[in-house]
């Protein structure tokens, strides 16, 4: 057998006569593993992919028509959800993530996602605008009902969807934390993951060799197209993004749903999935992935820093098992994504293709890869207590009276850190202390020390230490890290000289 | 928080020291807990317990073993608004909530202690109690 090699032209023609094999990204991992990629990529044509999960890269752009007298809009609530107008009189941008006012009586829970989700249910959307009055748009204010049917335009318009990559959030701090990773309970007592494993888009053409501008894809229930890149897109590391989008009139709410994540806030789950032409073996390989093989990596959300730290290594399919281990403890894990209704977009893309309802297309021009993903630029950096963090005078537990005296006067200091023999943290002293102690006859450190601590924490911002001084009224506060070991000491004196006023 | 609501039958206790017993099952755990409501009446001794939400299931099983009876606060999933990410699964203790072979949420009932531990998980607010 030749080496394979197809066109999307050739694909297509088989499209149009009823030939075309299409089959799912799930299916063609067996196809590949029972036939080799070389005849797999002989059958089959086309592998479709879908996913769907939680995309805060998400939005519309509406445009409503005009009213008489005409407004030129100056602020807009959908349902008492801000929309975005910067642009011609009676278009408007409303973004997946902008909340509801919090005067409004649908309460926190709603936001620019579940707007978009009741256009696509059809449902009757409440628009108040507001405006400024011109000599061409004299209008001031404008109140209405309407549905998507009323509307001229509304074009789902993602700027950031699909990510190529996703990390998985745990917590090592002992607070439960409320993130866009969801709900992650204290000392590592779960994780979350995103994304659809094996049958996520971009992990089954990695280099985006077949995806590009003018791509066509499933997008919400309807057809959409990649734009382009989408912001933050980096292929250097592997974390490529899509701009897409698509008719909003011919989406279904079915894969489009708004979402709300407790304390963080709204967003919308977005159903798309992107069809793989198998113009050769390479791409019949790449499209057999399978969860085994796709890696991501476990970061720390504890630390609320842009580079959270690793915690391990693992694959999609350790994530799926809903157990993975970190440092001894079994943790369960699970997704944000759904993985049922990923399955189902594959599924719905393959019959499509299939009944000649869904052509494939060549890109306009490949996606660019050399874009990298920069860290905002900052005037002035936030300082972290690591960056004054200073050598703390220790005693331990056992030592008297005489010994801390004598040790506050040799150091010229005001606070002594107690710790124990594996240097943990074990209590507080102030020369106050020392001095209470001296009139009530104590002798050991033990007895005069301060058990409850106040404590910070390397990665914490030197504004949050200062104000819990300020908050708990101390005067320094021992810097420890997540095992209650101590690695320093901060003072009130320290900040002192650090302000500039 | 995690509200427990216990009933210690009355043909199981002779006197009101049993009522100790109850805490003191909650003392060897060492979990912190509230007492928000103590009564007598002809079921038996009604406590009403505030702990933890996390420390919910494993101070239910202790207390259920000691034979104390437990009004479970059972949750109910909203089927309609539910989109099976799945993301309360991890979040359950007592493996309530799971995945069917279809990857469609499936809620076991007789298993939920009623910690409510999900419920501000749900990105859908689709558990209600």
């Amino acid at each position: 057998m030749s080496d394979v090699s197809k066109t999307i032209e050739e694909i297509n023609q088989k499209i149009n006569d009823g030939s075309v094999c299409v089959v799912t990204a799930e299916e063609m991992i067996k196809i590949v593993k029972e036939k080799g990629k070389k005849i797999a990529a002989n059958e089959v044509d086309v592998v479709t992919t879908g996913t769907f999960g939680a995309m805060c890269g998400s939005g519309a752009f509406l445009n409503f028509g005009h009213a008489d007298p005409p407004i030129k809009m100056e602020h807009l609530w959908l349902n008492d959800v801000h929309a975005y107008h910067g642009n011609a009189a009676v278009d408007a941008y409303i973004g997946a993530t902008r909340l509801s006012n919090r005067e409004s009586d649908r309460g926190e829970f709603y936001g620019g996602g579940h707007v978009i989700e009741d256009l696509v249910a059809r449902r009757i959307i409440h628009l108040k605008g507001t405006a400024y009055a011109t000599d061409c748009y004299p209008r001031t204010y404008i109140e209405t009902d309407f549905t998507i049917e009323d509307l001229n335009q509304a074009i789902l318009c993602n700027p950031r969807n699909g990510y190529q990559r996703y990390n998985s959030a745990t917590n090592s701090t002992k607070r439960t934390l409320y993130t866009y990773m969801g709900k992650l309970l204290p000392e590592f007592g779960n994780a979350t993951f995103s994304g659809a494993g094996e049958l996520s888009p971009l992990q089954k053409d990695p280099t985006c060799r077949t995806i590009g501008i003018g791509t066509r894809i499933f997008l919400g229930g309807g057809t959409g197209y990649v734009m382009g890149e989408g912001t933050q897109h980096n292929p250097n590391n592997d974390f490529r993004t899509l701009f897409l989008k698509g008719n909003m009139k011919e989406m279904s709410s079915e894969f489009l749903k708004g979402a709300y994540f407790t304390k963080y806030g709204c967003s919308l789950y977005v159903g798309f999935g992107i069809p793989i032409p198998i113009l050769d073996e390479h791409l019949a390989e790449s499209c057999a992935r399978t969860n085994e093989q796709i890696m991501t990596q476990v970061v720390d959300y504890g630390v609320p820093r842009r580079t959270r730290p690793k915690i391990l290594d693992v694959s999609y399919a350790d994530l799926y098992s809903g157990e993975i281990r970190i440092n001894g403890k079994d943790v369960k894990v699970s997704s944000l994504s759904s993985v049922r209704k990923a399955r189902q977009i594959a599924g719905l893309l393959k019959d499509r293709i299939k009944k000649g309802k869904f052509y494939l297309t060549n890109p306009v021009a490949t996606l660019p890869d050399d874009t990298e993903f920069k860290p905002m630029k900052v005037r002035s950096e936030v300082k972290f207590v690591d960056s004054i963090i200073k050598t703390a005078v220790t005693c331990n537990v056992k030592d008297d009276i005489k010994y801390v005296a004598n040790l506050l006067l040799k150091k010229n200091t005001n606070h002594i850190i107690v710790i124990d023999e594996k240097n943990k943290l074990k209590g507080f002293l102030t020369s106050f202390d020392i001095a209470r102690g001296v009139a009530k006859g104590l002798n050991l450190v033990k007895d005069m020390m301060m058990k409850k601590v106040f404590t910070t924490s390397p990665n914490m911002t030197v504004a949050e230490a200062r104000r819990i001084m300020a908050h708990k009224d101390v005067n320094s506060l021992p810097v420890i890290d997540k095992n209650n070991r101590v690695l320093g000491i901060i003072t009130a004196e320290d900040l002192l000289r650090m302000s500039k006023h | 928080m995690g509200i427990l609501d216990l009933t210690f039958p009355r043909n199981e206790f002779k006197g009101l020291d049993d009522y100790e017993k109850i805490i003191n099952h909650i003392l060897k755990l060492d979990v912190p807990f509230t007492i928000l409501k103590f009564n007598l009446n002809e079921s038996g001794i009604a406590v009403k317990l505030d702990v933890p939400t996390e420390k919910v299931s494993q101070v239910t099983q202790t207390l259920e073993k000691a034979g104390i009876k437990i009004k479970r606060q059972v949750i109910e999933i909203d089927e309609e608004l539910c989109i099976d990410c799945g993301q309360c699964i991890a979040l359950c203790n007592t493996g309530a909530l799971c995945f069917d072979e279809d990857s469609k949420l499936k809620f076991c009932e007789d298993k939920c202690v009623g910690c409510h531990l999900c419920v501000d998980a749900c990105p859908r607010q689709a558990i209600k109690y």
